[in-house]
């Protein structure tokens, strides 16, 4: 491999690779704004400068191959001046808006600003004024004034979108962003521009305003949206999620996630419709209990029918160990042998980019948990017929609203004379339901999910139950976490009182046999490992941050 | 309203094209030729152009906004290009450019009522040497003073 030297340290670098590609690949981060590693290069905000010995002009590292023997100073007094220079230069027009301005906190001009630049500007004239809310799309909200024209926001449109929908028009001081009269930026994936914008230019309409960064925690999780399993940050302030933002990672998403995904996946966490506490009816109308009647009644109830009469449906928004437990009570508890779970295919809705039909994000990890019917056990649908024909008198739903997926489900789950059900959220389905087990959201707990390319990755808590302990979860701090007092806003914040199945299904069985032993999800984790040989070799560690294959997909190639 | 190039144009175009390795870097030409026809560039004209060209309208708009010489508006019969920057400054410019503002009574980028008659200030229009110019749509008037500016006018009246 042939190499280079920065700063005194040898590189080494691909053919073809730019200095600011090998550099970032050694960790070591040159300053830019308008370069990104999964974007064309574009070289026009020229604070990557950097001085290359016996090239008679600085150059700029982003375009400038690497090549043998080359000698780069990042840190040179000419470096250090050009990078100066073009930093006063972009600040010449640009507002000092940054006590109002949503990028604050996260913003490259403000980093830089505090790290290469002298904090002066000899501009003693008025700044350009420009168009302060333009709503570019249904999403995304543009500040003219802000915009440093690095074309991050239109190279993106026109290369990982595959829409052209930006585009700059005038020039020199003038020069802004816009959409062609009459079109809108409205592509599925329009709020990763947000992300890449270096400066508080592109805003997110959803949430604008709505917290400054360093008040929230951000917790490294996976979007629910569908079987692609985009990484995602999770932003909460208050214990409450304000938004998701995409978290690089290549084997599945790259830097970007779709809008669908980002917008409306995480609403119903912090909504009022959220059961909070074990609920059951009585004469008609749900009555709160504890966990521990709960868990005697439900077991009670499902003890009084034959395993003939009994069907457990799973979900594929559930997590691995959910499902496991979900299955490992089912049949060996119960001995029952309908157990499935519905799939959510929304044909068509697909594309070469990250979107997938199946709007579930752990389908395929349910079934290896073992949601699958026995031999002689009845599929879904089989079983919501038997329902309809009364062979089915009980049913056990975890995490799905079954009339919300199939209104025509209403009459059938009426026939049934038990339904318990774990909800989130109270819908059509919990209505019929005669024990309501509140669950844990994917942003409550740990565990794992397998997206369409057998690639597990694991959910982590970023919201807090009123059982969930902040430390022992591991659950990221925010500066409120770390400096609130109990007279802040954070000491008095809405918990729920909510369970992920696992534990929920573990109470239940113990209230008998007292064999489900597990104190977190990473118990029954290793359990499912030493149980299904498709997860072996894995353990929380080695799935880590970024995932990590299942054994037999390895090497078959999804994308 | 809709734009469609005559006949002729498409086979000006048909030539201009085959200058080009490809369609869309031909779309500075193609833009002139169209101004020509329409007299300014108006939102069909650049949808037919990206159309004609290949490319996105999107980027067909940042190319007309770029340069000033693409209109985006009607403009007059004779359009009058007043050069402001420093050469032409230096002698006498601003003098030239009120003036020719007091006797067509327009502003800047402003049309006489008539539609005779367009004003823009520009920059350097090459003719340094022979400061202070004006354009009058494509020919250049040089080494002008306030008189000799009026005197053009009066002329195109
Ligand atoms: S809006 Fe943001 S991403 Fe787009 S050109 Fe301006 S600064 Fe760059
Ligand atoms: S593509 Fe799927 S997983 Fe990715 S953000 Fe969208 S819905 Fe979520
Ligand atoms: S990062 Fe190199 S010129 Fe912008």
């Amino acid at each position: 491999m042939s190499s280079f030297i920065l700063d005194g340290k040898q590189i080494e670098f691909k053919q073809g690779q730019t200095i600011i590609q090998a550099a970032a690949d050694h960790g070591i981060d040159i300053p830019h704004f308008c370069w990104h590693p999964s974007l064309s290069i574009s070289g026009n905000c020229r604070v990557c400068l950097v001085e290359v010995e016996r090239m008679p002009k600085l150059v700029i590292a982003c375009s400038t191959l690497a090549a043998e023997g080359m000698v780069v100073h990042t840190n040179s007094e000419k470096t250090l001046a050009a990078r100066n220079a073009v930093m006063e230069f972009i600040l010449i027009n640009h507002p000092l808006d940054c006590p109002i301005c949503d990028e604050a906190g996260e913003c490259k001009l403000q980093d830089y600003a505090y790290q290469h630049s002298v904090g002066e500007s000899r501009f003693t004239e008025e700044k350009m004024h420009k168009d302060k809310r333009v709503e570019l799309g249904p999403h995304v909200m543009f500040d003219g004034e802000r915009c440093i024209s690095c074309s991050r926001c239109i190279r993106f449109c026109d290369e990982i979108a595959g829409e052209p929908q930006l585009t700059f028009v005038q020039r020199g001081d003038r020069v802004t962003i816009v959409t062609y009269p009459g079109k809108e930026l409205d592509n599925p994936y329009s709020l990763n521009v947000t992300d890449i914008c270096p400066v508080g230019a592109l805003t997110n309409r959803d949430f604008r305003f709505k917290a400054r960064v360093w008040d929230m925690s951000s917790t490294k999780s996976v979007c629910s949206g569908c079987a692609r399993g985009c990484n995602t940050d999770i932003w909460v302030r208050s214990n409450e999620i304000l938004r998701l933002t995409p978290r690089h990672n290549e084997e599945v998403n790259s830097y970007w996630m779709c809008d669908e995904g980002r917008l409306n996946t995480f609403k119903h966490v912090n909504s009022e419709s959220r059961v909070s506490g074990p609920q059951i009816k009585r004469d008609g109308k749900l009555n709160k209990s504890n966990w521990d009647e709960a868990y005697a009644a439900a077991f009670g109830e499902l003890k009084s029918y034959t395993k003939d009469e009994i069907a457990f449906i799973g979900s594929a928004a559930s997590t691995c160990e959910d499902n496991y437990i979900l299955a490992k009570f089912a049949k060996t508890v119960i001995g029952a042998k309908h157990i499935d779970f519905p799939r959510h295919i929304k044909a068509g809705d697909q594309d070469n980019i990250l979107i997938r039909e199946d709007k579930t994000p752990n389908a395929l990890g349910a079934e290896l948990a073992g949601i699958r019917p026995a031999a002689d056990g009845l599929t879904f649908h089989a079983i919501m017929k038997a329902v309809d024909e009364g062979r089915i008198k009980a049913l056990y739903v975890v995490e799905e609203d079954l009339v919300g997926l199939n209104p025509a489900y209403k009459e059938t789950l009426r026939k049934l004379e038990l339904l318990i059900v774990h909800a989130s959220n109270y819908n059509e389905t919990t209505e019929l339901a005669n024990i309501i087990f509140p669950a844990a959201t994917y942003a409550e707990k740990n565990g794992t999910w397998v997206n369409f390319q057998g690639r597990i990755q694991r959910i982590r808590p970023a919201v807090t139950t009123i059982e969930g302990d902040r430390s022992l979860d591991n659950l990221a701090m925010s500066r409120l976490d770390k400096f609130g007092t109990e007279f802040d806003r954070w000491g008095n914040v809405k918990k729920m009182d909510a369970r992920p199945v696992w534990k929920i299904i573990s109470g239940l069985a113990n209230t008998q046999s007292g064999k489900f032993r597990y104190s977190t999800s990473e118990d029954v984790f290793n359990e499912l490992v030493k149980s299904v040989p498709d997860f072996s070799g894995l353990d929380y560690d080695v799935i880590g941050e970024k995932g990590a294959a299942l054994k037999k997909f390895v090497n078959t190639k999804t994308v | 309203m809709e734009f469609k190039f005559t006949e002729e144009n498409l086979q000006k175009i048909e030539t201009v094209l085959k200058k080009y390795p490809e369609k869309k870097a031909a779309v500075m030409p193609v833009l002139y030729i169209a101004q020509e026809q329409n007299g300014y560039i108006s939102g069909e004209v650049m949808k037919e152009v990206a159309r004609v060209c290949e490319m996105p309208e999107e980027e067909v708009l940042g190319v007309v906004t770029f340069y000033t010489m693409y209109h985006q508006k009607p403009i007059g019969k004779y359009h009058i290009q007043v050069c402001t920057n420093v050469s032409c400054m230096l002698r006498g410019a601003y003098e030239i450019y009120d003036k020719v503002k007091d006797q067509l009574r327009i502003n800047n980028g402003e049309v006489t009522a008539d539609r005779q008659f367009s004003l823009e200030e520009v920059e350097c229009m090459g003719s340094c040497g022979t400061a202070p110019m004006i354009a009058v749509n494509e020919d250049y008037y040089e080494n002008l003073d306030v008189s000799s500016t009026i005197k053009i006018l009066e002329s195109l009246k």
